[in-house]
């Protein structure tokens, strides 16, 4: 039934059986209207993502220019008028992330954000044991460690590893603070390759990481608790 | 109607919520410069002092940092050359990030200021970011 036909028979009660079901149905249509219209659109932006990508000019200086131009078939035939966004969001990774944790987010993207919900977790929890989330010392050990277990857990441990190295390839960062990284990461992968359970809590982790501290078994390059046993 | 009304009730609820949780978890508790001002005051900052000086001295210029338009674009090696060495740490090593005021134990806050960067690392904003604890 057309949008006008069915607007008479609801006001004028005109089909009284059908017009209830249809007129009562209207939220519930517009509500599966509505989240048709949101699947859809976000369908259709990731497969933008994909189609920019494609085009290879994220690095250019004529990217929207070129971007508007470009091909598109009926799957992305919407995508040049997002290029705008499309060129400012290659241009504007306003997360910081290197260009392997990039690579790794364009074709994982719900990994990606579990990724990046983990560090938030790890830091979380290194922070119930350290006052402060400083560089180079045990929360910063204890971060990569824990991040690392939470990863394998949420990721599983081929992705978990991939993330972790892509996140220490930064030249920005120096060589011996990268190494504490991924001595620590690495370390934080074996152990939860070794657990029993794979339903780990933050509370064992955190026992886990303590053991390890205890152990001398973490990279610590600037030793904030060396008088505490590396607690505070 | 009513139906209606209830529906997009319950999606203002939603979408309300999800701003609010997603502006916790994409990036944890900030302050805007107008409260970094009246807690710690506006002293103009020095570069130098501030690489020098205690917490008390970096925390009075963190306003004027922050509200600075030229340290925006900045490039990474130029925040380091004028800030120092990181204290702290704000999502990634590499973010310029410096504490200015540091809690001794866990129901003290400790605050630090971050140079966030874009992809090509040059600041992109700086923020004022707890660093911490129970409180």
């Amino acid at each position: 039934m057309n949008a006008p036909v069915r607007l008479i028979a609801c006001e004028k009660q005109l089909i009284p059986d059908i017009a209830e079901r249809i007129c009562h149905g209207n939220v519930v249509s517009m509500f599966r209207s509505i989240l048709t219209f949101i699947f859809i659109y976000s369908s259709q932006s990731l497969g933008c993502d994909d189609w920019f990508a494609k085009l290879k000019i994220e690095n250019s200086k004529n990217c929207e220019s070129l971007c508007v131009i470009a091909d598109t078939d009926m799957s992305t035939f919407r995508c040049p008028d997002r290029c705008e966004s499309l060129c400012n969001q290659a241009s504007e990774n306003i997360y910081g992330l290197t260009d392997d944790e990039i690579k790794f987010c364009k074709e994982n993207k719900l990994d990606c954000l579990r990724a990046y919900k983990e560090t938030w977790s790890a830091e979380k929890i290194c922070l119930k044991i350290y006052p402060v989330s400083d560089v180079n010392d045990e929360s910063d050990a204890c971060r990569h460690y824990v991040w690392s277990i939470l990863l394998a857990k949420s990721i599983g441990t081929i992705k978990a590893e991939t993330v972790l190295n892509a996140h220490e390839n930064n030249p920005r960062e120096p060589k011996n603070q990268q190494a504490m990284d991924l001595a620590n990461n690495r370390l934080g992968l074996l152990d939860y390759q070794k657990m029993k359970s794979k339903k780990i809590t933050d509370e064992e982790i955190t026992k886990s990481f303590i053991e390890q501290l205890k152990k001398n078994s973490l990279i610590i390059l600037k030793q904030n608790y060396k008088s505490t046993g590396g607690l505070p | 109607m009513k139906k209606l009304l209830v529906a997009m009730l319950v999606l203002g609820v939603l979408i309300i919520s999800t701003v609010i949780y997603g502006q916790t978890f994409w990036g944890g508790e900030t302050m805007s410069s107008q409260k970094v001002k009246k807690k710690w005051g506006s002293e103009k900052y020095n570069a130098e002092a501030f690489k020098a000086g205690t917490y008390l001295d970096k925390s009075k210029m963190a306003y004027s940092i922050m509200t600075d338009k030229k340290l925006l674009e900045q490039p990474y090696e130029k925040i380091r050359e004028l800030f120092g060495e990181n204290d702290g740490f704000y999502f990634i090593d590499s973010y310029p990030t410096y504490i200015i005021q540091r809690g001794k134990n866990h129901s003290e806050e400790t605050w630090q200021l971050v140079f966030r960067m874009n992809s090509k690392f040059k600041v992109r904003d700086v923020i004022m970011h707890k660093n911490c604890c129970d409180k």
